[in-house]
């Protein structure tokens, strides 16, 4: 095995378009050579079908952040849903059409006195079912540790600056409970369906580093 | 002092926090799309989560997806999926075709 270490922090960057089952990559990396070598060895040995990764790939696409703003969007808009989403957010994500799987999932909700952001200190457990694969500084060492020792420093990294007197809350995320954070509904949105509102709900301000802007 | 472990980093120093982000790549979601098929009869969360944690720390250190991958194959190795024989030669093998293919 070649040094792993070769491959640190080692990035490709294909603007040409990849069939994902392709077998063989030109110019592999030691790891994309790992991950073609373990597809085949678990086809061959029956763990798995090509058909099965192929719709856990296929799965893996379908679960974008829209689905996550979809939900803020009908919570600012629905106060009702809103109360149901906070008691019970995969019942309420359901009545969406919103499968959460399969660790548990808690909103919680930004307040003119309090925000909240969401992190995973021990490993990188993210609400995947809503927001899709996590982004490359959720799983870094620096987010991981700081975020909770130092929030409104790290909050600024991002270009989040929040007046002094609010409350930060930072939940650590577990393998079977996830949180996504509610933020407050920016003024100047009076009057808006749900889908201009969903517009403005990215995937940052659902972890809670940045805020929706209008 | 706690015998804290590798993994456990929350309130650890660390350098700044890099916003940028990219699209995950065909072979990453490959890593992520093999656990999720393989599921909870052959590869449960918290099965590679302990794997993960049981890595060396200069493994850990790896970027995610790389990361995913030494601890895949060391848990498949030790549940028996395969053993460390067979991954050796499709290694070997999945690397010479690569090879052939450059």
């Amino acid at each position: 095995m070649t040094d792993e270490r070769d491959a640190r922090g080692h990035h490709h960057h294909h603007d040409h378009d990849h069939d994902a089952h392709a077998p063989i990559e030109v110019g592999a990396s030691e790891y994309e050579i790992m991950a073609l070598a373990m597809r085949e060895l678990l086809i061959e040995k029956g763990y798995v079908t090509a058909a099965e990764i192929r719709s856990a790939l296929e799965y893996m696409d379908s679960r974008t952040p829209s689905l996550g703003a979809k939900v803020i969007a009908k919570a600012w808009s629905d106060p009702a849903y809103k109360k149901r989403l906070l008691e019970n957010a995969p019942a309420a994500c359901k009545e969406v059409g919103v499968d959460v799987t399969p660790a548990h999932l808690v909103v919680v909700e930004n307040t003119p006195a309090t925000h909240n952001v969401i992190v995973c200190t021990l490993c990188s457990c993210y609400p995947r079912s809503l927001l899709g694969l996590p982004p490359d500084w959720y799983k870094s060492k620096a987010y991981r540790s700081r975020v909770v020792i130092e929030p409104r420093k790290v909050l600024k990294e991002f270009g989040t600056e929040l007046p002094g007197d609010i409350t930060l809350r930072v939940h650590d995320s577990n393998a079977d409970l996830r949180y996504i954070v509610l933020p407050l509904r920016p003024k100047g949105t009076e009057g808006w369906g749900e889908e201009k509102l969903a517009s403005i709900v990215t995937r940052d301000c659902l972890v809670g580093v940045t805020l929706p802007v209008v | 002092m706690t015998d804290r472990r590798y993994h456990d980093m929350g309130g650890e120093p660390a350098g700044p926090v890099d916003p940028s982000t990219h699209e995950a790549e065909p072979w990453q979601k490959l890593i992520t799309a093999l656990r999720n098929a393989l599921g909870d009869d052959y590869c449960r969360v918290d099965e590679l989560r302990r794997a993960l944690e049981d890595l060396r720390p200069e493994d850990y250190d790896l970027p995610y997806f790389e990361r995913w991958a030494v601890a895949m194959v060391n848990l498949f190795c030790e549940k028996g999926l395969f053993s460390r024989a067979e991954w050796d030669a499709k290694m070997a093998e999945v690397r010479r075709k690569v090879q052939e293919a450059a």
